[in-house]
């Protein structure tokens, strides 16, 4: 069943490329495959290693706890202000191999709505927050996020959600089947008023695309897909940019600069093999894609007499503005079985509060409910439950009566960009290549636990209405980092106070390319990647356009 | 013989040079009427720990997840060959905390019963593992650098591994903690729907028919509730 179809994949090796992609995630094979479909030659740089389908494995242990397979294995430093000293953490949750967090994500793929692009016009200025608009709209992303959810393979209901915005086609591929989790959200929102819909998802329902239709084994979000049914880069988008024969990935090798001519153009790359051996390479055009914590510290490791604040920074807004996305979260103990550890993660979302109207709920900023099935073993049965011993025969029995018997209602909600969250590079400590770590600084913005105070209420309503025998929720806290990393290289018209154009474009270097996370504006409510898919394919295009038109390159 | 045995000792061999140190900073006592033991396990080869110590581990997670009539316990998933295997592995960093935490559990132990931990009565051992599980640690525990609650929580870790991890990490013997919890393991091949009980019970929700946006762009943009 198992092609693992990067095995059979020609392996060619450039001398000269005329792009070099950084980075080979959700962002970088999109690029990777639309340049070299396209006939450029394309060498792209993972510094973690080419794993294949069959080194994943359906290990709780391996894959949660341990890090080097699927968690990123090296520390960064956090900070919550730039007076304090930074503390050596793992907040950083990424991983590191060819397809990037792909391979291990969860899969939810719902587009932004036309609003995220224009909350600064549409709700107006935040106290202590520089939201702004895009210089993209929902229109200008459409074609491309239609392009992302056939390209890659996304399942839902195109009509299901009364909140979505529009779209021209449905989704390619059936929803995903209903869990248990699932049904009792369809329960709660039919009592409630709201509107629980099919999570639409980047795991394949029907065979497609010669890959097989997933089985819900249940290994999914954490878990590199033993089946190929989850649409990871690694499975999709990279065997066809491999099978041009003009694209070659050289795996375990880091960039750790990117280097430019006096005209302040970008002509390649330095980085480091496995050995440490240092290498160049050039290219006529540099695409980043690194994500929204290792594209900024590339940039920031890239001075030159030229840019001595760092590559691409004469804004200095290269590491600024760092989103996360918020959570709260509520489990809810039922009386049947609801057997979570089968199926997908997530099967239904309610996007009933999604609009950040601060006039109708006191706040700014929205968010989405993601009922979902919560709670591995290892995980569940060392939860932190109120008045519940942590061990011996009360515990014990707990965890009997519950594995199976609990849901977890998540709420997921928006970050607003603030200037003094930032990324930059630790003064101390370094990683295995020797180079310095990305540092966090971040507070949240008060808004953040005002809106997280609403959500908890609301995933807590849920699942009381869903029948929950018991609700635990969440305390609001400080994120020290995320999963989803957003804002570094903030896109915009002004060059004055953005770092790219509306093309993912350097503002400074003309034949720079920064397209992930961080070039988001605002951060959405969650689940940024079908967003980041949706630039890179427009950002290919207009990179090819460029280089016919002889603009760049 | 089972393969775990095999694996182990091919294991032992490799690591011999490791578990020589470690054997010579303990003491090798007797083991002692060590009240979990079984006569499934007689004899211990611990690559971490001197028997003593191994047994006082396996009475804590024994203690932790406690087997009764309904169901085995920590002791019966060789929860102690998990622990015991992977403080050469993944645990590593941990067994300077066990080697501590033993030997202050014993001082604890003798202070307040004059015996040693794994010769407690099982509501003794209850007793004096809920006497550590406070942020005041009781008499006899007199190492700050690792407070007795936090030495607790990480048997508790390492226990819940050992039951509920894949066995081939030595522990979750004959998948008991995945039975015991009514958890298949790993299914290569996955489930067909209905998943649960409120899945098989509960009506779907029917959905209007998909109308594709035919516009022609940013002039005529449609409201965003289609409704
Ligand atoms: C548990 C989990 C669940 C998630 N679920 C979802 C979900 O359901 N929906 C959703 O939308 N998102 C989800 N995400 C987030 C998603 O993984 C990211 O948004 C996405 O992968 C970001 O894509 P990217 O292309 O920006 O970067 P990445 O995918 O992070 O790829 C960047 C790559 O660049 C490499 N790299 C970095 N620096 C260098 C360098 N100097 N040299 C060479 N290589 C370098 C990295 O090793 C990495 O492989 C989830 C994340 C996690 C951790």
């Amino acid at each position: 069943m198992t092609s693992d179809m990067a095995m059979a994949l020609p392996t060619i090796k450039i001398d000269r490329p005329d792009v070099i992609v950084i980075g080979t995630g959700a962002a970088g094979g999109v690029m990777m495959k639309e340049l070299s479909t396209r006939g450029l030659k394309v060498v792209a740089f993972e510094m973690g290693p080419f794993l294949k389908t069959r080194d994943y494995v359906q290990d709780e242990l391996k894959c949660m706890k341990l890090r080097g397979l699927i968690k990123y294995d090296q520390p960064n430093t956090y900070r919550p202000d730039a007076n304090t000293e930074p503390a050596v953490v793992y907040s950083v949750n990424m991983q590191s191999n060819v397809g990037g967090g792909t391979v291990h994500y969860t899969g939810i793929s719902w587009r932004l709505h036309e609003s995220d692009f224009k909350e600064r016009s549409l709700f107006g200025p935040v106290a202590g927050a520089d939201v702004q608009d895009w210089p993209v709209d929902y229109w200008d992303l459409e074609p491309y996020y239609e392009k992302a959810e056939y390209e890659i393979g996304v399942s839902g209901l195109a009509s299901a959600n009364p909140f979505d915005p529009p779209r021209r086609k449905p989704y390619p591929l059936p929803p995903v089947a209903r869990k248990s989790s699932g049904a009792l959200a369809d329960l709660a929102a039919q009592k409630l008023g709201w509107h629980s819909y099919p999570t639409p998802m980047a795991i394949i329902t029907q065979d497609y695309d010669s890959r097989g239709a997933c089985m819900n084994c249940g290994f999914c979000e954490g878990y590199g897909c033993t089946m190929e049914a989850k649409s990871s880069t690694l499975v999709t988008v990279i065997p066809k940019a491999l099978r041009t024969g003009k694209c070659e990935i050289r795996a375990d090798c880091c960039v750790r600069e990117i280097t430019v001519d006096e005209q302040g153009l970008a002509t390649g790359v330095v980085y480091l093999d496995k050995n440490l051996n240092e290498h160049r390479l050039e290219a006529r055009v540099v695409v980043v894609c690194c994500n929204g914590v290792f594209t900024p510290r590339l940039l920031l490791m890239s001075p030159s007499t030229r840019f001595p604040n760092g590559l691409a920074n004469s804004s200095g807004y290269v590491g600024k503005h760092l989103m996360f996305n918020y959570y709260q979260s509520a489990r809810g103990f039922f009386e049947k079985e609801l057997n979570e550890y089968k199926g997908v993660m997530d099967t239904r979302v309610i996007q009933d509060f999604y609009e950040p109207n601060p006039g109708k709920h006191g706040f700014f900023g929205g968010g989405v409910l993601e009922p979902r099935g919560d709670g591995e073993l290892l995980a569940f049965s060392q939860l932190n439950i109120p008045r519940l011993p942590r061990w011996g025969p009360e515990r014990k029995q707990w965890i009997i009566q519950n594995f199976n018997r609990q849901m977890v209602a998540l709420a997921s909600m928006e970050s607003l960009s603030q200037e003094t969250n930032t990324v930059s590079l630790d003064a101390k400590v370094k990683d295995k290549w020797g180079l310095p770590v990305p540092c966090i600084t971040y507070k949240s913005h008060p808004n953040e636990f005002t809106v997280g105070d609403f959500f908890r209420e609301r995933a807590k309503e849920l699942l009381a209405a869903a029948g929950a025998t018991r609700i635990v929720a969440t305390p609001n806290a400080v994120p020290k980092g995320d999963a989803h990393l957003l804002g570094t290289c903030r896109m915009g018209n002004d060059p004055r106070t953005s770092v790219v154009n509306k093309f993912n474009q350097s503002h400074d270097v003309k034949n720079l390319f920064l397209v992930d996370g961080s070039s988001f504006v605002t951060s959405g409510k969650s689940n940024p990647t079908l967003t980041i898919q949706a630039l890179s394919f427009r950002a290919a295009e207009y990179i090819v356009d460029q280089m016919k038109k002889g603009n760049i390159g | 013989m089972d393969d775990r045995r095999l694996s182990r000792r091919a294991f032992l061999s490799r690591t011999g040079q490791v578990t020589g140190g470690v054997i010579s900073l303990g003491v090798l006592g007797t083991a002692g009427k060590a009240l979990t033991r079984q006569a499934s396990k007689p004899s211990r080869e611990f690559v971490s720990f001197t028997e003593q110590q191994g047994l006082t581990i396996e009475a804590m997670a024994e203690r932790i997840m406690p087997a009764d009539d309904q169901s085995p316990g920590a002791t019966d998933a060789h929860v102690i060959d998990y622990i015991d295997r992977s403080l050469t592995t993944h645990n590593a960093e941990d067994r300077p905390n066990y080697l501590t935490g033993i030997d202050l559990m014993d001082k604890a132990s003798e202070t307040a019963y004059g015996k040693k931990f794994i010769d407690l009565t099982v509501d003794q051992q209850v007793e004096l593992m809920t006497a550590i599980d406070k942020r005041e640690p009781p008499p006899g525990w007199t190492d700050t650098a690792l407070p007795s609650q936090t030495f607790l929580r990480l048997v508790i870790e390492h226990t819940m591994e050992g039951l509920f991890a894949d066995p081939q990490y030595g522990g979750n013997h004959n998948e008991i903690g995945w039975k015991m919890v009514n958890f298949p393991g790993p299914k290569a091949f996955g489930y067909d729907p209905p998943f649960g009980a409120y899945d098989a019970n509960l009506p779907e929700i029917e959905y209007p028919p998909f109308v594709p946006y035919k516009g022609p762009g940013k002039q005529e943009q449609p409201s965003k509730k289609r409704k």
